[in-house]
Order: C-alpha cells, then sequence, then structure tokens
C-alpha cells in the first residue's frame, strides 16, 4: 500500500517540543560490556553523540558490535557500564512514556488480538476500553490496519505484523522512537512501503527516531546522520538526506550508501575482533 | 473428537462387553444392561458427588499450589536455586509414601485425603510450570518493561498465558493420576466415594451395582478431562489450528 505524503498529525496536540538548547538524547562516553561464557568481553567504549528534536540517527554494524545493547540502553532497559544518556537533558533512569521502541520482531503478544496489543501501553495506564479504542483509532487508519483489529498476531502477514508493532509505539506518543531491524526479515517491497510509512510518520508526528539496521540502503535512505558501530567509539557520518520517494533514486542516496559502505570497512579491520 | 465417533467408539465397547457377558456367563460378568439398571436405581449419586467434591478440591489446592510456585521458580533463578535440590529428590518418590505422615497430620476425614491427592498432583504440574515459564519469548518481557509494566502485569500479560497450555497438559496428565489415588484414599475411613462403593458392593458380590461404581468412577475422569480439554482449547487459540 502506498499513500502520499501527508502531513496532518494524528495525535493533534502533539508534537515533540522540548527545552529550548538542550538535546532530545544526549550520550556520553557510554560503554557496555557483554558476558560470553566467564569472559566480560567490552562491546563498544566511549560512544558520545547528541539526537536533536526530531532527529534521525541510523545506527549501522556488524553483527555483534552492539547494536541491539546499544538501543536497549537508549530504552532504559539496560543499564550501560559506564557513561550517561540524559533524556531531555536528565539522566535516563528506567523505560519512560515518551520513549517507545520497536523490537526486531515486532514484540506481539500472540495471545492478543491486533486492538489489545496495540493499546498495551494504554491499558497498563488503566485506560478504559473505549476510551483506548478512541485513542488507536486515527492511528490504526492511519497505518492501514483498522480492518486487522480483531485479528491474532499469526493470521498477520509480515509486512502487518510490524505496522501493528509502529501503531503500538506511537500510541504513546513518544518523543524518541528505537528501531532494532524492524523491516529486516521483510521482502523488498514491503520493505520499502514501510520505510515509505516510517518517514510519513516522522513528518507528520515529528519524534525523534534511532534506528537500527544492518542495510546500508536502509541507512542511508532513513537518517539524518549514521553511526558506524565496530571498534571502540563508532565513527559518526552525517548525511542529510531528505527522505522520500525522489531522495530514494537520487545519486545523493548512492553516494550515501558507499560512504556507508567505506565506514563499515573502516570500522573492521581485516585481521580485527569483529 | 467428534461426538458421532464418541458414540461409535461406546457402542464398540458396549457391544464388546454384552458378547462377552453372553460368552462366559458368569455372575463377575454382568450385562451392560443389568449395570445401567443397577445405576438407574439411583444411590450412586451422592458417592459421585463426595468424590467429584474431593478431587476438584484436590485439583485446585494443586493448581494454586503449584502454579504460582512453579512460574516463581521458572522465572527467579534466585528462588530456583534454592528449592530445585529438594524437587529433584522428592519428584521420583512415589508421594503415596507418605500417605501414613499425611493420615497422622490431617487426620482421617477429607482433609487427608485431599491432601494426600494433591500433593501427587501437584509436582507434574509445578514442574511443567517451571519449565515452560523458562521459555518464555524474552521479547515479550521486553516490550512489557518498555512499556512500564511492572512484575505482576508481566506475569498477567505474558507468563501465565504463554504457560497455561502447559500446564493444562499437566494437569490433563492429573486428572488421571488423582482419580487412581482417589480410588486409594476412598478404601478406608470412610463410608461414601465411589472407591468405597465400589469396594463395598464387592464385598456384598453386588456385582452390577460395582461395575455401576466403577462406570461413575470413569465417568468422573472423562468429565473432568472433557471440562480441562476445552479450557486447554481456549487457551491454546493464539497458537494456530491443530
Amino acid at each position: 500500500m502506498r499513500m502520499g505524503i501527508a502531513t496532518s498529525s494524528i495525535h493533534p496536540s502533539s508534537g515533540a517540543k522540548g527545552v529550548e538548547g538542550v538535546p532530545l538524547l544526549e550520550v556520553q562516553d557510554l560503554t557496555a560490556v557483554r558476558k560470553n561464557g566467564d569472559r566480560v568481553v567490552e562491546v563498544f567504549r566511549g560512544l558520545t553523540f547528541k539526537v536533536p528534536q526530531g532527529g534521525r540517527l541510523v545506527v549501522i554494524g556488524r553483527s555483534g558490535s552492539g547494536k541491539t545493547t546499544l538501543l536497549w540502553i537508549l530504552s532504559g532497559l539496560l543499564r550501560p557500564k559506564e557513561g550517561v544518556v540524559k533524556f531531555c537533558g536528565s539522566p535516563l533512569q528506567g523505560p519512560r512514556e515518551e520513549i517507545a521502541i520497536i523490537f526486531q520482531h515486532g514484540g506481539l503478544l500472540p495471545w492478543k488480538t491486533v486492538m489489545e496489543n496495540v493499546t498495551l501501553g494504554l491499558s497498563l495506564r488503566r485506560m478504559g476500553r473505549r476510551e483506548r479504542a478512541e485513542a488507536v483509532e486515527g492511528l490504526l487508519e492511519r497505518l492501514g490496519i483498522s480492518h486487522l483489529m480483531e485479528r491474532l498476531p499469526r493470521q498477520l502477514s509480515g509486512g502487518e505484523r510490524q505496522r501493528v508493532a509502529i501503531a503500538r509505539a506511537l500510541a504513546q506518543r513518544p518523543k524518541l522512537l528505537l528501531l532494532d531491524e524492524p523491516f529486516a526479515s521483510l521482502d523488498a517491497l514491503t520493505r520499502e512501503d514501510l520505510q515509505d510509512l516510517l518517514v510519513e510518520l516522522w513528518l507528520s508526528e515529528g519524534m525523534a527516531m534511532v534506528l537500527v539496521t544492518h542495510s546500508v540502503e536502509e541507512a542511508a535512505f532513513l537518517g539524518d546522520e549514521a553511526l558506524v558501530l565496530g571498534s571502540g567509539r563508532g565513527e559518526l557520518i552525517p548525511l542529510g538526506g531528505k527522505p522520500g520517494r525522489e531522495y530514494r533514486r537520487s545519486p545523493t542516496m548512492w553516494h550515501n550508501c558507499n560512504r556507508l559502505r567505506e565506514a563499515l570497512k573502516r570500522s573492521c579491520p581485516p585481521k580485527g575482533p569483529c | 473428537m467428534s461426538t458421532k465417533r464418541a458414540l461409535l467408539t461406546i457402542g464398540v465397547l458396549l457391544g464388546l462387553w454384552k458378547g462377552l457377558a453372553l460368552l462366559i456367563q458368569q455372575p463377575y460378568l454382568p450385562s451392560p444392561e443389568a449395570v445401567l439398571e443397577a445405576i438407574l436405581k439411583g444411590g450412586l449419586w451422592r458417592h459421585f458427588l463426595r468424590s467429584s467434591f474431593r478431587v476438584v478440591v484436590s485439583l485446585g489446592v494443586a493448581l494454586q499450589g503449584a502454579v504460582p510456585l512453579g512460574l516463581l521458580m521458572g522465572r527467579r533463578p534466585e528462588v530456583d536455586r534454592v528449592l530445585r535440590p529438594a524437587i529433584y529428590f522428592l519428584y521420583p518418590v512415589p508421594k503415596i509414601v507418605f500417605l501414613p505422615v499425611v493420615l497422622l497430620l490431617f487426620g482421617l476425614g477429607d482433609l487427608s485425603k485431599v491432601a494426600i491427592i494433591s500433593l501427587i498432583v501437584s509436582f507434574p504440574i509445578l514442574v511443567a510450570s517451571r519449565d515452560a515459564s523458562r521459555w518464555v519469548d524474552p521479547e515479550w518481557i521486553l516490550t512489557l518493561r518498555s512499556l512500564g509494566a511492572g512484575g505482576w502485569d508481566i506475569f498477567r500479560h505474558v507468563v501465565l498465558p504463554a504457560t497455561l497450555p502447559h500446564i493444562l497438559t499437566a494437569l490433563k496428565i492429573g486428572i488421571g493420576t488423582s482419580i487412581a489415588v482417589l480410588f486409594f484414599v476412598e478404601s478406608y475411613a470412610t463410608e461414601e466415594g465411589l472407591g468405597w462403593a465400589i469396594l463395598d458392593a464387592w464385598g456384598r458380590l453386588d456385582y452390577p451395582g460395582m461395575y455401576g461404581a466403577m462406570a461413575a468412577m470413569a465417568g468422573l475422569g472423562v468429565g473432568l478431562y472433557l471440562v480441562v480439554e476445552m479450557a486447554d482449547k481456549r487457551a491454546r487459540r493464539w497458537m494456530g489450528p491443530e
């Protein structure tokens, strides 16, 4: 399903306004470790970056470079070994309503219907059934899943499942949306559809995004900045594309893909630890 | 199983029974009609109800004790570490040997009967809940945590629905065991219950009455099984058609 670029917001009163001058997300000297049997292995060290209101950071790197770990730290689900994550200027203590995360497989609960999955966060906050339905009505329509409300996840296609996961995340009205390879298991066309959809939602909602991917094309298309993980501090690469259908086929896009490929090669020397 | 096939199976079994009864012509194998007559005479009802009461309460007690403990062990390694050795050594012991201890603790009445049945049925349910809860997809739990859910919400929305089918499977197996133990504990210190009715009829050489009570016991088992089966179907709806 293809939709035109619409900029009317799903949540009329939302829009990510924050304190002037303070970046939405600020990461300083972040270090994470992972247990490998009895050994403790450093995943990355000294990561430092900022994401402004409405920014789009893509995180790319080979398997084991700590992409998912980083995302879990940014969501407040995991504590870093060292370093600080500041959200709206104050240190992140744990999961927060303004930060939504979409997991690789969508994380849909298979025993709940689409509606129950989308409104899960709202029902945890003790919102009544009718209120919940009203709150997500526009969102479901926007994502093209209104007709699937009573279905169970097993009755959905891969693309539909990820739409539901996106709906659940956006029902929280997040200022920051974290995505962990959300389109990795989809076919090429469905993948592009969902990338376009994500861009439309970003344009209308104005939330910031941090997206983990191992696709160079996806990174180049969706990011205005890329963080290439691989060794130690990682490398930040400004991309500055204007996402949209023209950009996907533009020389700038391909140029950015090549820059990312080069950065990936640099991030992991031939005899390196990756 | 469809109703048609169920009826057909019962018909075939009754036919075989009738044939065998005609063939050997002995009082200890009465014909199906004679047994039906004994059942319809009434009198079995109060035994049936008393037995149902004992076994249903026992299963309820077993579920309420074993499921929370099993899930806690599965989800909390520190609890598992403490209790695991005890379960490991007690599991293979036939719990029926604790009967004298249970009698000393709870007396000769229904309390001790319920206690021993639930003790025996608890173990497989405990182990099933523990092992099932250990394999809950971490992504489901992370999703709940990222939405700000606490321990109770995670239990209610994820751990319980994910493990329920496995718990109900253990319960289905437990029903057979519980009826067997029921017969045993109804053989002493009671004058009510199907177990007692079977032994009493046997002693009086009332063979149709004996078979009637046996049929009622089978009916109790099948009835309970059907109820759990229905709950199980509902609990597994999300897994897809069989």
